[in-house]
């Protein structure tokens, strides 16, 4: 200390001249950054406290300790629900690295400079030596799934990545570790151990765990035949896994009474290094919840790795997104949620690792929808000189590359956690809608420079078809933005009407959009063809484009059945809303009477992502208010609501998809239902959830028409 | 800081409000005793954990944004903080950052009043654009509170608390800046710090 | 002695021992009217441990001895 000078007292009467209570700081610091300090002393903030509580043991710790048999087993256990733990909203430390084992090998690996497989150590004795190659298998596994979190999936929302600055074995090898485990293995086979079985599946499962990654490396053959050998050895791991899983959920009362070196897991961790966080105790979500959720992970994978290989073109693909994974996201662990975005678009930006891009889905996706056999989409029938041919070419081709763009924001929705997809499309609206408008300016400008475009028919103006394509995906956007909003909660009883109403609204351009742009123009196209064969030579030519859009045109009025169904459920439950407040069972504006806003201000707060965009025209606060008719009767309620029920029941019949098929039951449901509440439901107005997450349950009591 | 200790101010600084035997006053910027007691006040009724780093942000930065309430005893039973700041650099933002009322004065319309003193400060000297805070979707109370003010839930923000409960984001139009995106604003100066 | 006005100790590098013997290391950022002390890049000694603690607020009561680099001093008085 010979270097300090003690200036206790100097420091703290210098104090007493701060005048105004307030506090003295460097000009450069902003407060704002100390609201994250930690704090001394106070046991909610200050780590520092932790050594005090430790017992002996806790304090005393040795890893090299021989470990008994009943111990390796007992600590693969108890790792295999500090695992899945971390996963539960929980941090490393308070999980995983709780474990004295996990911190040994991580930090070890961390502070040498000599990194192989082969220097890691827990002690010598047999079972010490397999506890070892456990210990670097999660912790790998671990390591993956921190650089996977990292990658595509949302800190401290989805997963927790602070690791403590420690290295969870990056320059390690899966295959390594996979090799090191089967040794782990035999050394368990030629052991005196009692229960080999019960420990061998344990190292299993973590090799199986350790496999899990690899599916973010498969090729798909997309739109094709499946590789049925690639689709076998995956789902013989995952198949592994599940009978291990099943083993040790069998055996519960085997692992759960096997014995824990006495300090092995304890808070030690969180005080013995660098630690910037706030104290908290060891999470264990216990074993009935680890296997559960770890059997899910196989499950949901196998389920989902299975789907992909046989999709079957990019209808097909659409509904997979939407329903398998979209809708499902809720239900997925979050190892898959990450294990999937992977999956699904490499960093080369190929679909499911197979030969088909980005800018191959790309135009799949506007072919299917109308640009096939376009003239603007073709430069062969462009009829220019090589100069303008060039130029119009770099326009299209500058348009194409933001479309992808807009495609890849898109498709890194789907596997979002809810919350976080509403978030995107907010954020994707923009982007499609500056794509639509880019879009008319290309089209309209090489229709009037160089005469490229089509007609939407004899009589009628220049189709557009990119921009029309464009403005179809924003307007799913724009509804699917509206009816998440549903699902999240986020609208109250005197919005709820007007939300209807809006998407009733969009869903009806979309609708009118689909048949009187897209399924008129594929028809048109599909005429000049027809009439063009008769004098062509090249008619197996032209017989296969006409195969092709009737095709197109079959799937777009597959897709608007589907829409008219749902939009007569979506206009139903605005009668029935609107019925309502006629028989005064609720008053929308009432319910606002109390505010220090106006409704009016809400309104244009909740329609606020949709402020910028230019068409479909925004819906007013007038047109709103002007929207409810006085003389809706429950007979046209309950009329609506059957017709939409037929119209639903009708097109899932030729549905497909599992979880599609579902999906239109549970808005099958949702008619029957509001029709039964509607005929004798409780004297208040109550909004709950129902069948499906888009339409929850109103109840209100109606009086009885005499 | 010090937990235990009194929670009695005979501070008569800034009264804004007299409702029945409950007064409502400003935060005195230059009372040692009233910031050791709102800190300690939120420190006993709030589950996240705080430094007193935390109470100077606040109290230091917006001292006119917190309101305390006391009964005819002289002791502090309530206390709101806020906070203005400059959203993506377009609107002004008031933000209710700790609302605390003693448990045994609860439901008496405290947190209400203290709301919107605050909101009608935030309007008349900031101008603000909005009022915004977040609060845990299972907070009936909360929500409750607000909500009866026009405070509209504008997002869901998952496992916000802690890792654990989602949260809406609750906003309040002020102004006409409110109803517009981001991207379609101008920029606004940076407030002059008070 | 004459005081030191308390800003001038702002952004020195300082050693703070606890009242439970820990050792703090860091700078000293922002200084509150209670002598609470608020301090960056800080460096936690207990015992023979020795580890990152990043930014902490320090409240007066748990500090025992305040210590600055006798260089340091020198150029503040």
């Amino acid at each position: 200390m010979n270097d300090y000078v003690d200036i206790t007292e100097d420091f703290f009467s210098s104090i007493s001249q701060i005048s105004n209570n307030r506090v003295v700081k460097s000009p450069f610091f902003d407060l704002l950054e100390g609201t994250r300090a930690i704090e001394i002393n106070n046991p909610r903030l200050d780590t520092g406290l932790i050594p005090n509580e430790l017992s002996a043991a806790e304090l005393n710790f040795e890893c090299s300790k021989p470990i008994s048999e009943s111990e390796l087993s007992g600590l693969m256990n108890k790792l295999f629900k500090l695992l899945m733990s971390w996963f539960s909203s929980s941090s490393l430390p308070l999980t995983v690295l709780s474990c004295r084992y996990v911190e040994d090998i991580v930090h070890g690996y961390t502070m040498s400079l000599d990194r192989g497989i082969e220097t890691f150590s827990l002690g010598d004795g047999v079972y010490n030596r397999v506890l070892k190659s456990f210990v670097v298998g999660l912790s790998k596994f671990i390591g993956i799934m921190i650089t996977v979190g990292n990658t595509v999936l949302y800190e401290d929302e989805d997963i927790t990545t602070r690791n403590m600055e420690l290295d969870f074995l990056t320059d390690i090898m899966v295959d390594d570790v996979l090799n090191d485990l089967e040794s782990a293995i035999g050394l368990v086979k030629r052991s005196a151990a009692q229960h080999k079985e019960h420990i061998i599946k344990q190292l299993m499962l973590l090799q199986d765990l350790n496999s899990l990654p690899i599916l973010s490396n498969l090729q798909i053959n997309l739109f094709g035949v499946p590789d049925l050998r690639q689709l076998q050895s995956f789902q013989d791991i995952l198949n592994r896994g599940i009978e291990c899983l099943k083993f040790i959920a069998d055996h519960k009362q085997f692992y759960e009474t096997q014995e824990l070196p006495v300090g092995s897991v304890s808070k030690w961790v969180q005080a013995s290094l660098g630690n910037r966080h706030i104290p908290g105790d060891v999470y264990d979500i216990g074993f009935d919840e680890t296997f559960k959720q770890m059997t899910n992970v196989f499950e949901q994978l196998k389920q989902i790795f299975r789907k992909t290989n046989y999709i079957k073109d990019i209808e097909a693909l659409d509904l997979f997104l939407k329903y398998d994974i979209q809708h499902m996201v809720n239900e997925y662990h979050v190892i898959n949620k990450g294990i999937f975005q992977l999956f699904l678009i490499r960093e080369d930006q190929s679909i499911l690792g197979s030969v088909y891009h980005l800018s191959d889905l790309t135009l799949d996706l506007m072919n299917h929808v109308n640009v096939f056999n376009c003239n603007v989409s073709n430069p062969k029938t462009w009829n220019l000189n090589n100069a303008d041919t060039e130029l119009v070419m770099d326009a299209l081709s500058q348009l194409l590359k933001d479309l992808e763009a807009g495609v890849y924001q898109n498709l890194t929705v789907y596997a979002n956690n809810r919350c976080r997809q509403r978030q995107l499309i907010n954020k994707n609206l923009l982007v499609w809608d500056s794509l639509q408008v880019q879009s008319e300016n290309f089209e309209m400008e090489i229709y009037n420079n160089y005469k490229i475009g089509d007609k939407l028919s004899d009589t009628d103006e220049n189709a557009l078809p990119i921009s029309s394509f464009i403005y179809s995906t924003k307007l799913e956007l724009m509804i699917e933005f509206l009816l998440i909003g549903i699902e999240l909660e986020l609208y109250r009883e005197f919005e709820i009407y007007s939300i209807y109403w809006y998407i009733n609204y969009l869903t009806k351009v979309y609708i009118n959009h689909s048949t009187e742009r897209l399924l008129k123009f594929n028809k048109y196209k599909i005429s000049k063809i027809v009439a063009k064969k008769k004098k062509s030579k090249n008619k197996q030519e032209l017989e296969q484009k006409r195969e092709k859009l009737t095709k197109i045109n079959e799937a777009l009025q597959h897709k608007i059945d589907y829409w008219k169904g749902f939009q007569r459920l979506i206009n139903s439950v605005c009668l029935l809303l609107n019925y309502l407040q006629n028989q005064k069972m609720i008053k929308f504006d009432d319910l606002t009477a109390n505010f220090i806003t106006s409704f009016e201000s809400l309104f244009r707060l909740r329609f606020k992502p949709f402020e910028s965009i230019g068409v479909p025209s925004q819906l007013t606060f007038a047109q709103y208010s002007s929207s409810f008719a006085s003389d809706v009767s429950q007979d046209e309620v309950i009329n609506s609501l059957n017709m939409a029920k037929e119209a639903l029941v009708e097109y899932n019949k030729s549905v497909t998809n599992d979880n599609e098929k579902q999906w239109i039951s549970s808005l099958v449901k949702t008619c029957f239902s509001y029709i039964l509440e509607l005929k004798g439901g409780k004297n208040v107005f109550e909004v709950s959830p129902g069948y499906n997450t888009y339409f929850p349950k109103f109840t209100a009591k109606l009086p009885v028409i005499e | 800081m010090d937990s235990s200790g009194s929670f009695k101010d005979t501070d008569d600084y800034g009264l804004v409000a007299t409702v029945g035997n409950l007064r409502y006053q400003r935060f005195n910027p230059a009372s040692q005793n009233q910031f050791r007691i709102i800190s300690n006040l939120i420190a006993d009724h709030l589950s996240e954990p705080y430094s007193i780093y935390v109470y100077w942000y606040f109290l230091n930065t917006w001292p006119q944004y917190c309101y305390i309430t006391k009964d005819s005893a002289d002791t502090v039973v309530g206390v709101i903080i806020s906070k203005i700041n400059l959203h993506r650099n377009v609107r002004t933002r008031g933000y209710i950052g700790m609302l605390v009322i003693d448990p045994i004065y609860r439901k008496k319309g405290i947190a209400k009043k203290l709301v919107q003193l605050t909101i009608d400060a935030m309007i008349e000297a900031d101008h603000v654009d909005e009022i915004s805070l977040e609060t845990e979707v299972i907070n009936k109370g909360a929500l409750r509170l607000y909500e009866s003010l026009g405070f509209m839930r504008v997002k869901r923000l998952y496992k916000y608390y802690l890792s654990t409960h989602d949260a809406f984001r609750l906003i309040l139009p002020v102004s006409d800046r409110a109803f517009k995106r981001i991207a379609f604003l101008d920029q606004l100066p940076e407030p002059v710090s008070t | 002695m004459t005081t030191i006005a308390p800003e001038k100790f702002i952004g020195s590098s300082l050693r703070v021992e606890l009242s439970d013997n820990r050792v703090l290391d860091g700078v000293l950022t922002v200084v509150d009217p209670f002598g609470n002390l608020l301090m960056s890049n800080v460096y936690e000694t207990n015992k023979s441990n020795r580890r990152e603690v990043g930014l902490v607020s320090v409240p007066r009561a748990t500090i025992s001895k305040l210590y600055i680099d006798k260089r340091t001093y020198q150029s503040l008085k």
